[in-house]
């Protein structure tokens, strides 16, 4: 953690018909820094990361984002100042390649241009970046969608799910691509279930239950977390 | 405002004039279809649009370019563009 946060999600309460997903949740991204966001199935961390984003609307609460508040930021708002948010899928177009698809990013953000080749070869997609999207492996697939995000340099990377259904040598490429960001100074965020794979990149973790978030602090720290290790990992390791 | 880039406007844009011209061939061979009302104009311009936007969303793009620093509703103008203009110059003509 080097610097004020570049992103805050405060009091952030959703509700969908009569469930209640948010209710006092708070989200903070720090710059050169890799928050990992944990909880159970259905304890909101999608839509925490949405709503931070500004894909989704929030009931309440506000977001600040680089010093200035949205009640209803709006991710094409925010992506122009910086921030860039991948879906748990569903960001890439499957009938285009991925070179075609960085292109169309270069032509907007020209600065990405020269690191188009690096994150290629970061993430190890040089033989597949001219195959269409939708024939590529869900691995594949997902290491493409971080690429894009990798060649955008953003100030803060919000991730949904980035390991999911990736095998643990193609992991260790993604942590490496998240590492890198981090080390040139942008906030990353990032959910998930791996927990091995997620406590192993992450600089600090929070925890989403019941509606609301707890900071724990570094791995080392969760290890020790009574509650956390009762309700969240069970028997694990 | 940004626009989508150039490969994104022309496909949303071509959806929208596939999905237009299709609809229009369809109403025109309906009785009365040659000269619609002011009201089935703008039902069809709204259809096109929502069509070229459904299979843009199918492919991920509302997504790819909120992440370029495109809002939906300049996708949505996008979409309406041919649409309006083509209803337009139908109008015009006759």
């Amino acid at each position: 953690m080097t610097d004020a946060a570049v992103l805050q999600a405060n009091s952030i309460g959703k509700r969908f018909g009569r469930r209640r997903v948010l209710s006092a949740a708070t989200l903070i991204a720090h710059p050169g820094s890799i928050t990992v966001l944990l909880g159970r199935n259905g304890a909101g961390k999608s839509t925490l990361l949405k709503i931070a984003a500004g894909w989704w609307r929030a009931d309440y609460g506000v977001v600040i984002y680089k010093s200035a508040r949205y009640r209803h930021p709006r991710l094409a708002d925010l992506a122009r100042r910086g921030l860039f948010f991948l879906p748990d899928g569903g960001l890439l177009d499957p009938l285009r390649s991925l070179r075609r698809q960085m292109a169309a990013l270069v032509a907007r953000f020209p600065a990405a241009r020269a690191r188009v080749a690096h994150v290629l070869e970061l993430l190890d997609l040089e033989s597949l970046a001219d195959h269409p999207v939708g024939s590529l492996s869900g691995g594949e697939w997902r290491r493409a969608e971080v690429a894009l995000a990798v060649a955008r340099q953003p100030e803060c990377l919000l991730a949904d799910e980035p390991y999911r259904g990736i095998a643990p040598a193609d992991a260790e490429t993604l942590s490496a691509a998240f590492r890198t960001l981090a080390g040139e100074g942008s906030a990353v965020v990032i959910t998930g279930h791996d927990v091995p794979i997620l406590l192993g990149v992450a600089d600090q973790v929070i925890w989403q239950t019941a509606g609301t978030t707890r900071y724990l602090g570094s791995p080392d720290t969760v290890e020790t977390h009574d509650q956390f290790r009762r309700e969240y990992l069970g028997r694990w390791p | 405002m940004v626009l989508p880039p150039a490969a994104f406007l022309g496909r949303i844009v071509g959806r929208s004039a596939i999905a237009w011209g299709a609809l229009r061939g369809v109403v025109g061979f309906l009785p009365g279809g040659a000269d619609l009302a002011v009201r089935t104009s703008l039902l069809l311009i709204v259809i096109a649009a929502w069509l070229a936007l459904f299979f843009g969303r199918r492919r991920n793009e509302p997504l790819f370019l909120a992440n370029l620093g495109v809002r939906r509703g300049v996708i949505a103008g996008c979409a309406l563009l041919v649409p309006v203009l083509g209803e337009v110059a139908v109008r015009i003509v006759r």
